[in-house]
């Protein structure tokens, strides 16, 4: 009896290390995906830098060479100011900046408003609205380009900054439709004591709601910055003036410029990208949670 | 319910009255709508009804860009079938691509942290940034891609200037560019999926395959359609990495609609014939 035991257990035992040999075989394999796509996604960038940061020459030869001896900061002061003339990116980056902060800024107040109307308050109507007004989400800038076009015309804001801002800023159906959400798990306990003591609806919105949805006010305002700064069409259709051109514009008319110069435009791109990509890395965790809660609130 | 059966009993007037304060609420983001987006549809299925070069009075001419659109235009169906192309190569591969990677990213590892940093650099930067960072790295004579091929002594490959590899090229550039934002939607979802349901699953003697497939892929539905709905969404509207890789070339092999579009409306300014096919 106690042989086939001790049998049994040997018999486990080898089992249970094959079983362990082979996660482990799984795990490693995993390890390697893994990191395989983070160089993926990484690998264009670091060759961006690396072609920034080489002499033009350099970046031309085969083999390539990841770390020549000249390699220094001359794409960069050469971007910054001989290429000034035609392409001024400290320019283009005040305006972006300008742009993005007025924009940003609008849509957190003006959503920020209506997704608490339609979170917490009543009015006939409401919810109708409200899912009219999602549907507007679906809706691509392509199909109001002209009109568009033609308004900014009417207003007088074509080619001026206005153009750029105010339309943005009049609030958008992602914004609402997230923070109304994040609004909808705050206690309404709040709003009902507030009530009572004589508070109209703005006062509560303003001190009680507002300053509790911090995290959700980031995280509009991370993804609203974003789309602002990366945003092309709207700059390429609606301001030809160079002097208010945004980052991404600047970008691309240098390209045109400077096409054979590849060590200067990685050095532009990378002045272009530098901005956003250290506000991401501030941020991570705004983007990477609002974009995680957009995905489970299911359509 | 009993907000509602409050509801019934109350009037409309009564209502509007003691509710005006919501509409208030509302107004800048219902006015931006209207002026922004529900006047300009409008108008623009006006225009498409005209002919018009923007500098002098609009000629009416009724349908007859929508007739010429769809009988006489060839570049019309060119670009549909373009865009088409892109989207049925696109919307799959990002799909399974964030899957694998989300299914991946779901497992306990080391460094997890860094790998979702990583994926989603790409989705931060600017397309406009990216596609010409990779409109360098597919040069057929100093790309990184191509040289990496010789170093393994396989041909040399023009991605975007072969007609046969400039759509997927791009496609595959869209594909880099989103695969991390998709991959944290599908990973939030997994990490729904309580454990219970994984042993309960063991013990009745699934293996891998069946808990992914009976388990695992009913409870993240929603979210796959909801990653799903987006690509399709985003993939039609494709327009910077093909303004900035190839220019709608080589020959028309990327020539999406809205780049399409984009000529008709601003480069030839034909806003009538460009109104009618938005």
């Amino acid at each position: 009896m106690t042989t086939m035991t001790i049998r049994r257990t040997q018999t486990e035992e080898i089992q249970q290390a094959q079983r362990r040999r082979k996660t482990r075989r799984g795990r490693v394999l995993l390890y390697i995906f893994v990191f395989a796509v983070a160089f993926v996604s990484l690998v264009p960038f670091l060759w961006m830098l690396d072609t920034a940061f080489k002499p033009g020459r350099m970046s031309m030869v085969y083999p390539p060479v990841f770390f020549p001896a000249g390699m220094g900061l001359m794409n960069f002061r050469e971007v910054l100011t001989q290429t000034a003339q035609k392409t001024n990116f400290l320019l283009y980056f005040r305006n972006t900046v300008w742009y993005s902060f007025w924009v940003v800024l609008g849509q957190l107040l003006t959503c920020s408003l209506a997704a608490y109307a339609f979170g917490r308050m009543q009015f006939p109507g409401r919810n109708q609205i409200f899912y009219i007004y999602l549907g507007t989400m679906m809706l691509s800038v392509w199909i109001t380009i002209v009109p568009m076009f033609v308004e900014m015309h009417a207003f007088h804001w074509y080619n001026t900054m206005w153009c750029m801002t105010v339309p943005g800023m009049f609030g958008s159906a992602f914004g609402t439709f997230l923070l109304r959400q994040f609004f909808m798990t705050l206690p309404t306990d709040l709003d009902d004591a507030a009530l009572i003591d004589g508070a109209n609806r703005f006062q509560i919105y303003y001190r009680i709601v507002l300053p509790l949805s911090k995290s959700a006010l980031s995280v509009l305002a991370v993804f609203t910055l974003l789309a602002v700064w990366n945003d092309f069409i709207w700059p390429l259709i609606m301001i030809p003036n160079p002097q208010l051109w945004t980052l991404t514009r600047g970008l691309q008319q240098f390209v045109g410029v400077y096409y054979t110069r590849w060590e200067l435009i990685m050095a532009a791109g990378t002045m272009a990208v530098a901005p956003i990509l250290i506000v991401f890395f501030l941020a991570q965790r705004y983007f990477i949670e609002g974009i995680a809660a957009t995905g489970l609130q299911g359509r | 319910m009993a907000i509602a059966q409050i509801r019934d009993r109350q009037s409309l007037g009564r209502r509007l009255r003691k509710g005006w304060t919501g509409y208030l609420f509302i107004l800048p983001n219902v006015l931006g709508v209207l002026l922004f987006l529900a006047y300009p549809i409008l108008y623009s299925l006006y225009i498409s009804l005209t002919k018009w070069d923007f500098v002098s009075p609009p000629t009416f001419i009724g349908l007859r860009n929508y007739i010429r659109l769809f009988t006489q235009d060839r570049l019309f169906w060119v670009s549909m079938k373009v865009t088409l192309t892109y989207v049925i190569m696109y919307v799959p591969a990002v799909l399974v691509a964030s899957l694998v990677l989300a299914l991946a990213m779901n497992q306990k590892l080391r460094g997890i942290l860094f790998v979702r940093t990583a994926v989603f650099v790409p989705v931060v930067t600017s397309m406009v940034a990216v596609s010409i960072v990779w409109v360098w790295l597919l040069s057929k004579d100093f790309g990184l891609v191509n040289m990496a091929l010789r170093a393994l002594h396989l041909p040399t490959v023009g991605f975007l200037t072969d007609p046969k590899t400039a759509l997927p090229s791009i496609v595959t550039v869209g594909v880099w560019k989103s695969m991390g934002y998709n991959a944290i939607i599908l990973l939030a979802a997994l990490q729904g999926v309580p454990r219970l349901l994984y042993e309960a699953a063991e013990i009745d003697g699934a293996n891998s395959w069946d808990k992914f497939w009976h388990v695992t892929l009913p409870l993240i539905a929603p979210a796959i359609i909801f990653v799903t709905i987006t690509s399709v969404v985003g993939a039609f509207q494709v327009f910077d990495q093909v303004f900035i890789m190839t220019g709608g070339g080589p020959g028309t092999s990327t020539y999406v609609y809205n780049f399409y579009f984009w000529q008709q409306a601003f480069g030839q300014l034909k806003m009538g014939y460009a109104s009618a096919m938005a």
